[in-house]
Formats: C-alpha cells, sequence, structure tokens
C-alpha cells in the first residue's frame, strides 16, 4: 500500500509542476514505484516537464469517466522503469471531475505504487479540491516572497481543514545571495510565519528552466543543483536523514574562485 | 409548369424553391424529392444554394432539417428559409434600409408584410416568422440563431464541441452542418409511425461526408470532434485536437493532435502546410515523432497517411 502526496502552493508559477516531475524521477531512480497524476484539467504542464506530451492517448478525465481502464491511460517514462503518469485532460475543465473520483482513482493508484504524487492546480476551488481529495500527506511549495507564502499559508489551513496535517513545506527559487543582502526572505522567516516542518530548500537554478524545456527533469543532471536539492527531498520522503545543502557554499565556481585570488565578495 | 405544389426559380439570390403550404408535408417531400431528380438543378449557376420559400406553412424544426437533408442529397445547401405565416408576429429588420426591386419581385404582391417590414426592430427571429419582405435580408446571423435553439439538449457532443471551440458564427457552411448533424441525431429518435420514409433521408444523407471548414486557428485546449472531413484555415496548436471520421487537412501548420477516420477509414489522411503533430492516429494507427530528435520544421507541405498497414508521412 503505498501513499499519496499531493503537491500543492496555491499562489501559480511557484514550481509546483516542477517539484512533482523532479521529485517523483528522483524517487523512481532511488528503485520506487512511482505514479504521476496532473490534475490541472485544461492547463496541463507536467507532460511537458516529463516530456511524455506526445504519448498522450488517454487521460484522467477518460479514466474517471469509465472510457478506458486506468492500465490504459498510465503512461510509462521514457527513462526510468518504475515511474508512470496519468496525464490531465487539455480539452475540459476542472469541474470534469469530482473529489469522490479522485479518492477512489488514489485508491486504486495505491494499490499498485509506492508513491501517487499529485500535481495540483494553482487556486483554492474545485480543481484544489480535487487534487487532495485523495491525499494521504502534502508538499506545499512556496517562493521566498510574501505572496507566496501568504498563499501558502491559507493553503496549509485548507489542508487541515481537509485533515491533511502532516504537510512539509519546499522552498523552492531561493536566491542566497540575495537572501544573504537581506533583499529575499530567508528560510527562518518563512517557517517562522507558515510554521510546518521543512522538507527542503531548492535554489533558482538556470539548469530547471534548460531542462523543463527540453522535457528532461533536472534530478537526472547531476550537475544541476536544484537538482540535487530534489534528490535530497525524495531520500527525505523516504525517511533518510539528509542534511541541508550548503547553500552558500555552492555558489558554483566563484566563491572558490575569489577565495584563490582574494578578491572580497563584491556581490 | 405541370405542378403548381413546387415551383423552382432561378433568381439573382440563388434557386427559389416555393413549395405549396396547402400540400401535406410527407407528400410535398416525396414530389420535392421527384422534382429534385428530374430537374438538374445542381446545374444551375448558383453555387448550389438554394432559398426555399414556405409560404404560410407551419414547419417545425426537424422537418426543416428533413428539408435540408433532402437538398443536400442533391448537392444544395439550403442558404435561406422563407415563411409567411398568415399573421406575421414581430417583424424582425436588422437594418431599416430594405427592399430592391427583386426582392419586391419575389414578393409577389403581398402587401400586408411591406408595412410590418422596416419598422419593427428586434434582434431575435425565428425564421419560421420571417414574414417575406425580409427574406434577402435575414442576415446570417439570425439563421445561426435560430441553429443554436435547434441544438439543443439531444444535440451530440460533436456540435457541443463545435460550439464550445467558439467557432466565429459568420461561416455559413459550419451553419448549415450543424442543422444537418442535428437532423440526423434526431432522426433516430422520431416516433416510427408513417415517418420511416424521414428515417430513411436521415440514413442516406449521413452515407455522405460532410466537410467542416472552420476559419480560425485552434489553440489549447480546443478541440474539434466532427463525422465528416475537416478543413482548418489556420494553425493547430499544441494541445489543440482535431478529431474527424474523414479527412482532415490544415492550411497552416499543424503542431497539435489529430485523429483522422476516427471511425475505422483507414483510406483517411491527415494533410498540412507543415505537418509537425504531437500526435498522428489514423483509424487504429497511432504514431509520433521518434524521442530525442530535434524537430524540425518541414518546408513543404505533407500529407499523412496509411499504407501497408503503416503509416508514412510524404510530401504532397
Amino acid at each position: 500500500m503505498g501513499e499519496v502526496v499531493v503537491v500543492t502552493s496555491g499562489k501559480g508559477g511557484v514550481g509546483k509542476t516542477t517539484a512533482t516531475a523532479n521529485i517523483g524521477t528522483a524517487l523512481a531512480a532511488l528503485g520506487k514505484r512511482v505514479a504521476l497524476v496532473d490534475t490541472d484539467i485544461g492547463l496541463r504542464k507536467l507532460d511537458l516537464v516529463l516530456g511524455l506530451e506526445n504519448r498522450i492517448v488517454f487521460h484522467l478525465i477518460d479514466v474517471t469517466s469509465g472510457n478506458c481502464q486506468l492500465k490504459q491511460a498510465l503512461i510509462r517514462d521514457k527513462r526510468l522503469d518504475g515511474l508512470y503518469f496519468l496525464p490531465a485532460a487539455q480539452t475540459r475543465d476542472k469541474t470534469a471531475v469530482t473529489p469522490e473520483q479522485m479518492r477512489e482513482l488514489s485508491a486504486q493508484l495505491k494499490q499498485d505504487f509506492d508513491y501517487v504524487l499529485i500535481d495540483c492546480p494553482a487556486g483554492i476551488e474545485q480543481g484544489f479540491k480535487n487534487a487532495v481529495a485523495g491525499a494521504d500527506r502534502a508538499l506545499v511549495v512556496t517562493n521566498p516572497e510574501i505572496s507566496a507564502v501568504r498563499d501558502a499559508d491559507r493553503i496549509i489551513g485548507l489542508l487541515e481543514a481537509s485533515e491533511i496535517t502532516n504537510s512539509r513545506l519546499i522552498v523552492n527559487r531561493i536566491r542566497p545571495n540575495m537572501v544573504k543582502r537581506g533583499n529575499m526572505l530567508d528560510v527562518e522567516d518563512i517557517l517562522d510565519n507558515l510554521r510546518i516542518d521543512l522538507i527542503g530548500v531548492v535554489p533558482e537554478d538556470e539548469k530547471i528552466l534548460i531542462s523543463t524545456n527540453r522535457g528532461e527533469p533536472a534530478v537526472l543532471d547531476s550537475s544541476s543543483r536544484a537538482g540535487q536539492a530534489f534528490r535530497n527531498i525524495a531520500r527525505r520522503i523516504l525517511g533518510e536523514e539528509v542534511p541541508f545543502l550548503n547553500l552558500e557554499a555552492n555558489e558554483g565556481w566563484r566563491p572558490w574562485f575569489r577565495r584563490i585570488f582574494g578578491l572580497s565578495n563584491a556581490r | 409548369m405541370k405542378r403548381e405544389d413546387i415551383v423552382i426559380k432561378e433568381t439573382k439570390q440563388g434557386i427559389v424553391v416555393s413549395l405549396d403550404s396547402s400540400l401535406d408535408f410527407e407528400e410535398l417531400l416525396g414530389r420535392l424529392r421527384v422534382r429534385l431528380n428530374e430537374s438538374k438543378l445542381e446545374d444551375l449557376n448558383s453555387e448550389g444554394q438554394v432559398i426555399v420559400d414556405l409560404g404560410n406553412r407551419d414547419v417545425s424544426k426537424i422537418k426543416l432539417s428533413v428539408l435540408e437533408s433532402l437538398f443536400f442529397e442533391h448537392g444544395l445547401f439550403l442558404k435561406r428559409i422563407m415563411s409567411r405565416p398568415d399573421l406575421p408576429k414581430t417583424a424582425t429588420r436588422t437594418t431599416a434600409k430594405t427592399k430592391s426591386s427583386a426582392s419586391d419581385k419575389e414578393k409577389k404582391g403581398k402587401k400586408g408584410q411591406i408595412k410590418t417590414k422596416s419598422k419593427t426592430k428586434a434582434e431575435n427571429l425565428a425564421i419560421e416568422d420571417a414574414p417575406i419582405s425580409n427574406k434577402s435580408k435575414i442576415s446570417d446571423k439570425s439563421v445561426i440563431l435560430e441553429e443554436k435553439d435547434v441544438a439543443s439538449a439531444e444535440v451530440a457532443s460533436a456540435i457541443d464541441l463545435i460550439e464550445k471551440a467558439e467557432l466565429s458564427p459568420k461561416d455559413s457552411t459550419i451553419t448549415v452542418k450543424k442543422t444537418k448533424n442535428n437532423s440526423r441525431n434526431k432522426g433516430s429518435t422520431i416516433a416510427s409511425n408513417g415517418e420511416v420514409e424521414l428515417k430513411e433521408i436521415f440514413k442516406r444523407s449521413s452515407d455522405q461526408t460532410d466537410t467542416l471548414l472552420i476559419e480560425k486557428s485552434l489553440r489549447s485546449g480546443q478541440s474539434i470532434q466532427y463525422p465528416g472531413n475537416v478543413v482548418i484555415m489556420g494553425d493547430v496548436n499544441p494541445g489543440a485536437e482535431v478529431i474527424a471520421s474523414g479527412n482532415i487537412v490544415v492550411l497552416g501548420n499543424f503542431r497539435g493532435v489529430a485523429h483522422a477516420g476516427a471511425f475505422g477509414d483507414e483510406s483517411a489522411t491527415v494533410t498540412a502546410f507543415r505537418l509537425q503533430p504531437i500526435q498522428l492516429r489514423i483509424a487504429g494507427h497511432i504514431t509520433r515523432p521518434p524521442d530525442g530528435e530535434e524537430a524540425t520544421v518541414p518546408e513543404v507541405p505533407e500529407i499523412a497517411r496509411i499504407r501497408d498497414g503503416v503509416m508514412v508521412i510524404e510530401r504532397y
């Protein structure tokens, strides 16, 4: 019996889909059987990030409405064996599925997979309700900016109301330099505000953009620091104790370069 | 003319078919078919467009659809329907400017209507109620409104989807098709008393392949599903899908998902000026571009078809 994890945020654009794709891929790379479910009906993107767009034949609505079997709609990842993907419908909207149907679907997927990751749409309306309906726990993604934190707070409240209490926080797209200069909320500020456990801090990384455009999750790129952060999150989900990345020490070659040449940290 | 009950004449606006209003509708249909068979109307130079004058007959929407199917069988399109109920209710005009002499002639000296025509302004116009004076002025728009009404509850998803795609209602081809479709759907639900003949008409008209013309691009999330051919004058973007029982022709970039021959017709084809599909389906075959290859934009129009059980894409 697996576990259903919803990846949610409230605010759009904070990296829910990226986090879902990367954590799911990392879990599968660690040998788990993983199903990724895109519940952003009408605005699907997870298929793009995974690079599986051209394999979609059936989708979530086909499954919930009985047009096809769940097995027929699940797409096997082209890179990893244990990774499967259930796409959202693009030509429908959020009302095409009900929380009850999602609960049923989640229960069904749990039978076959160790982890079921649900990519939640932005917002707190029907799409959110569908996504969290069958979830056992949640990963709340936020960015170091007050608008994202505010929405995350709202979402955590709603999750608690639907009896999902063991939510974990992912702070995505943090820029250590800016935090250092006091121009960006730091992780402590965010935790102080949201009061839930942190499961990972993901630095801003150009490679995320590149990997998204290529349809290859960044966790497969060993040189990507964001990918490393997502790999760590996956291990923490499995219960391992993994120290948090030292973001400052990992600013690429520049700090090292500066240290060698005795340059002060000008930036 | 021997038979006074059906008068066919050619006017500037197209072929006008006047149907006698006293005759039983079923019988009228029969005679009309005979007439259409013997007079090669489609040879007349009017682009196959027909204006039907129903006189003061009160015709239900279903019967209208039947009429249309009948004309369609003979390669004709119902362009306009005229009706002159004895008591014109709301005379509807879109513009105050009216009546060329040509349409005056067609009025055959019916006076009562002339009054009503230009004064009253109304938005919604039920075609059956249109006084004759409106005939040359019934805008395509009002025709569409009418058909939307027709396409109400029982209409199959195909039509719903077409409407969802927010097709611009200017295109008369779409209009005609909608009604046709509709007639087909309703055909199956018609009671069997004496209307067997109608059923036959439906059946026969459904054997012919319709073509849906779409004069806009399809964006992500838009879906066209149509029992016939589909021609798109624009692009089809990723995330959009076109599903047709016949062929699909895209006069632009095709970057979405296409399913031609959706009912199993392996001779169906997908043609596009620039064929760069995410996925192509013809009948029971599914293909996608190979992984790992940089998508290149073809420089020529291409056609995809099934040859020896394999989908091939070649220069068109």
